[in-house]
């Protein structure tokens, strides 16, 4: 299996300088935008978006033509970019900040041509320091050379760029809690209705939320035409996707593949192999919210349905592999620990829910546990996700208790037995 | 101490940024923070007035993120990551170094001031694990020797600018990514260094 490279081409050809407008000029960067804006119209833009059928990449994977085709007409408009990543074990956003913010710079001029836009945000998470700073030194530049601001590229379109830290809030990563923080209120997601912040969004306005990944790959389809992204991958995963392969690799890494192969396969080449040629007991195929894989189940194939239908998410991409010495009551109190730090606190379910499984995990993994913890824990999962069925449902305002429940139903599900050979069988004094 | 002319001027350039001034409350605690290493009720008191808002509105926003500080940080935040692809790459024992050698639990900050501790949630360094920022700046690849080695490092030299790529050399080890472009920014305290809140220079 190998890698195919269209979002990282450019920073791959150019180690040294990548992110520098200069360098991205000479790899032919902004005459995409500068076409577009001066030759193209946002109808062609939308259409060619459409044909790519792109899925966003910021984890719920919702087709981003229609998603652009939601937003509502109105004098005022926004873009908001969401680079709040901090979905553990995903690192890919980073690398597109990082090492190559025009690509970034570029497909939001485009964007904004398309959906009539003047004011753009990216909204990028605190601890992202450094990306950030190559952000801002970006805009700046490009601010100089007149792709941002008043008449870019001598048209009659004007566009304001600008990066907004975050400050440590995972929920900011769902798209309202992310316009609230915007807005400079706390980081809690919306209630529904407003179903869309296409109709509804930044200051009640119609916006457009996109992840970074998405709005970076918008230069090479407008450049290269939707018909041709749709070749790249398979049906309903169309195009490249960058995962971000951690836990006990040989090689962990972002890798730009074409969705489509097995997750197996993926890991014995591109990451070289489980460490010390030991076996796999678990894997995350999506993030910490995504429920795991057994290690023989590394034949289902990384696609956004494959995955689905195998009850799990292929959602921000980011897999993590679990080698055979893994202590997965810890592997899971960690996940559920970080769900109830992130825990916004509006919802009852999640705020106590989360919290409760973390103390009882805590105590089944440091020894203390009771034989009835186990079905204690299934009964909480139970109050935040009725039925523990995938999809989940829901008694929250947003996915995030649910997503404590994952790591739990799957340890329940298939690893049963190391749970309970934790729970001491004499009575403790 | 109330904020002097300098840093209203700051705060009033980040303030016209935006459609709305309420926007540029985070920012704007990022600013609070570089002044004096926590949310003190004195710029809680600035930024109520600098966006049209109530200082109660102003503590509720401050105390629900976790990178606004309550309480005074040392001139070294020292946060270790405890999420799973670190987890699952021992970093309870960098959490331990970390601890002995500074003798702090978590969320604590040493009488001289020099060092604050926290293990913190994912810092998107999995690929790098485990990983640790010293005041948001990211070291990845950690052995426990080089983490000592890293703390011995700040308590011997106090650098005033904390720069990735300089600990990274000094200390880290494997990366998130290979792809590896030198840059000497860094930060100037224990908030993000970042443009828009003059807190980042180059290093020379």
């Amino acid at each position: 299996m190998k890698e195919t490279i269209l979002l990282t081409k450019h920073m791959r050809e150019n180690p040294e300088d990548s992110h520098l407008i200069k360098s991205y000029e000479k790899s032919n960067g902004y005459t995409t935008a500068k076409k577009t804006l001066l030759g193209s119209s946002p109808e062609k833009v939308l259409e060619e978006i459409k044909a790519s059928n792109i899925r966003g990449r910021g984890g719920a994977g919702f087709p981003t033509g229609v998603k652009w085709g939601f937003l509502a007409e109105n004098e005022e408009r926004y873009l908001v970019i969401n680079a709040d990543e901090s979905e553990p074990g995903t690192f890919k956003d980073r690398i597109l900040l990082e090492r190559d913010p025009h690509q970034l710079i570029e497909g939001i001029i485009i964007t904004c041509f398309a959906a009539n836009i003047k004011n753009a945000f990216i909204y990028i998470r605190g601890e992202y320091a450094k990306p950030a700073r190559r952000v801002q030194s970006a805009v700046e530049q490009a601010y100089q050379n007149g792709y941002l601001g008043k008449n870019i590229f001598g048209s009659e379109m004007d566009l304001d760029l600008v990066v907004h830290l975050g400050a440590g809030a995972y929920i900011c990563g769902e798209e309202t809690a992310l316009l609230n923080s915007l807005e400079g209120r706390r980081g809690e997601p919306r209630l529904k209705p407003p179903y869309f912040p296409a109709v509804k969004g930044l200051y009640m306005k119609p916006t457009l939320v996109n992840n970074v990944e998405t709005i970076s790959s918008v230069p090479w389809i407008v450049e290269n035409t939707g018909e041709e992204y749709n070749k790249l991958g398979v049906e309903g995963s169309t195009g490249t996707r960058i995962f971000s392969l951690s836990g006990h690799v040989n090689s962990p890494g972002n890798y730009e593949i074409e969705m489509g192969s097995t997750f197996g396969d993926f890991v014995e080449t591109l990451g070289g192999g489980i460490r010390s040629n030991k076996k796999v007991k678990a894997y995350i195929p999506g993030g910490a919210s995504a429920p795991w894989f057994r290690g023989d189940q590394l034949d289902i194939k990384m696609t956004i349905d494959d995955v689905a239908n195998n009850n799990s998410m292929l959602g921000s991409g980011a897999v993590v592999m679990m080698d055979e010495d893994t202590n997965l009551v810890n592997a899971a109190k960690s996940i559920v620990s970080f769900f109830a730090h992130e825990s916004c606190g509006q919802c009852t379910p999640c705020r106590e829910g989360t919290t409760w499984l973390e103390m009882i995990l805590d105590r089944v993994a440091s020894g203390r546990g009771r034989t009835s913890d186990l079905e204690l824990l299934l009964d909480i999962c139970d109050n935040i996700s009725p039925g523990l069925s995938w999809p989940p449902k829901m008694t929250t305002i947003c996915p995030l208790g649910p997503s404590a429940v994952s790591p739990i139903t799957s340890l329940m599900k298939d690893f049963r037995e190391e749970v309970e050979s934790m729970i001491p069988t004499k009575v403790l004094l | 101490m109330s904020w002097d002319e300098k840093l209203i001027k700051q705060a009033k350039k980040i303030v016209k940024l935006y459609p709305q001034k309420r926007s540029a409350l985070g920012p704007l605690l990022h600013l609070a923070q570089s002044k004096d290493g926590y949310i003190s009720d004195d710029s809680v008191s600035v930024i109520s007035e600098l966006v049209g808002i109530t200082e109660v509105q102003v503590k509720s926003v401050s105390t629900f993120y976790s990178m606004y500080k309550q309480e005074p940080t040392g001139k070294y935040l020292l946060s270790v990551c405890k999420s799973i692809s670190c987890e699952i790459n021992n970093s309870n024992s960098i959490i331990d170094v970390v601890k002995d050698f500074t003798g702090l639990n978590n969320n604590e900050t040493d009488e001289e001031g020099l060092f604050t501790f926290e293990a913190v949630e994912c810092i998107g360094a999995c690929g790098g694990a485990p990983a640790i920022q010293v005041n948001y700046e990211t070291v990845e690849g950690l052995s426990t020797e080089n983490t000592l080695n890293l703390c011995e490092w700040l308590k011997n030299e106090t650098p005033d600018l904390v720069v990735a790529d300089e600990l990274q050399n000094k200390f880290g080890g494997t990366k998130s990514f290979d792809w590896a472009i030198a840059d000497n920014s860094g930060t100037t305290g224990s908030v993000p260094g970042f443009q828009t809140l003059n807190t980042t220079k180059d290093k020379k």
